[in-house]
């Protein structure tokens, strides 16, 4: 993971020193401004977050044992205990957000409905080792990373050319490319802080049993999809469910090979 | 220069097309990972998936139809743009 940090970090000193180089910005503006964009999307997106979900206060008279088990857990995690927050989302899911001191979780009531006390407090850990580790934090870091180089991308493209017709979409393509390339390697990243927070909430709930049983739950119940679309995705094999260009842009490792992780 | 520009215009536009057109759902990933969670659709612990029973729609793992919809004319746009400009090398 260090080799795809360096990377990441390399693709961002590359987008840094030709904004440099063609705009005679100094250093310190560069790195104003990067802390100034990546700070934007990350209030912007907790914000949108909560308010794309309807996200309310989980009421403690109503769910005591949830705040519970979240205060016992952050107290092991040596972490201020959470917002919690309920949504209807219309299927189990459960994410968090914010940082360290300002975290937010968020449940849905389908997942309350669905799992017993134990595997809601193993999906609780997950949320609050997510919070611990700073994941949310990376996500959006690398994130802007890749909007930074991407944006740096497009005008490299578009200061090179005759800026025709051609030079613009030339210019859009070449960004979206180069995003897709850039956060391929924060969804590395990502898939194993997933594996990294599985482990931390297996230690701080005593075993990896209740989310391995969670994950299990949620995956069986719910095994009818879309067919129409995943046929045809998966007939094209490289973007098929967990195969080719769809298992590198995927922020998730697969749920079997977490419950076996789990259990192993 | 102008026409090595001209053909890849046409070969990354109909590149980026087939992928809007073949996986929306991950280009919507792209662009909203880290800016919304990564589980605000679909269920917990995957990628974006759903059963489609709620306010996630199932076209496409879980993301809202209208965003698959609006992914995929971009694509057919890039399609078509890229198209045109391998003709006019032609």
């Amino acid at each position: 993971m260090a080799a795809v940090g360096s990377i990441l970090f390399a693709f961002y000193a590359v987008a840094a020193v030709v904004v440099m180089g063609v705009f005679g910005w100094p250093l310190s503006l560069v790195l104003i401004g990067s802390v100034a964009f990546v700070g934007v999307q990350y209030k912007v997106g907790k914000w949108m977050a909560l308010r794309s979900v309807g996200a309310e206060d989980l009421p403690e008279d109503r769910y005591p044992e949830i705040h519970r088990q979240v205060e016992s857990l952050s107290r092991s995690m040596e972490i201020e205990k959470p917002r919690l927050m309920i949504a209807k989302m219309g299927v189990p899911n459960a994410f968090a957000v914010g940082r360290k001191g300002a975290g937010t979780v968020v449940v849905s009531e389908e997942l309350l409905a669905r799992l017993d006390s134990r595997e809601v407090e193993g999906v609780l850990a997950h949320e609050l080792a997510h919070i611990s580790n700073r994941d949310v934090v990376m996500m959006v870091l690398g994130q802007g990373v890749a909007s930074i180089v991407a944006i740096v991308a497009q005008w490299a493209v578009l200061l090179t050319g005759d800026n025709d017709i051609a030079d613009f979409v030339l210019a859009f393509v070449v960004g979206q490319i180069t995003q897709l390339l850039v956060m391929a390697f924060v969804f590395a990243i990502s898939r194993y802080r997933e594996y990294v927070a599985d482990g931390d909430a297996a230690d701080a709930i005593g075993g990896g049993e209740p989310l391995a049983r969670a994950l299990e739950k949620i995956s069986s119940a719910n095994e009818r999809r879309d067919d129409a679309v995943d046929q045809q995705v998966n007939a094209l094999c490289i973007f098929g469910e967990g195969r080719g260009l769809a298992a590198l842009l995927s922020t998730h490792p697969p749920v079997e090979k977490r419950i076996r992780k789990l259990r192993g | 220069m102008a026409d090595v520009r001209t053909l890849a215009t046409a070969v990354l536009g109909v590149a980026l097309g087939i992928v809007c057109l073949v996986a929306p759902g991950t280009v919507v990933r792209i662009q909203t990972a880290g800016r919304l969670p990564q589980d605000r659709y679909g269920r917990y612990g995957e990628d974006g998936t759903s059963g489609g029973d709620g306010r996630a729609d199932a076209a496409d793992g879980g993301v809202p139809t209208r965003w698959i919809r609006l992914v995929q004319a971009v694509g057919i746009a890039l399609l078509v743009g890229g198209a045109y400009f391998g003709w006019t090398l032609l």
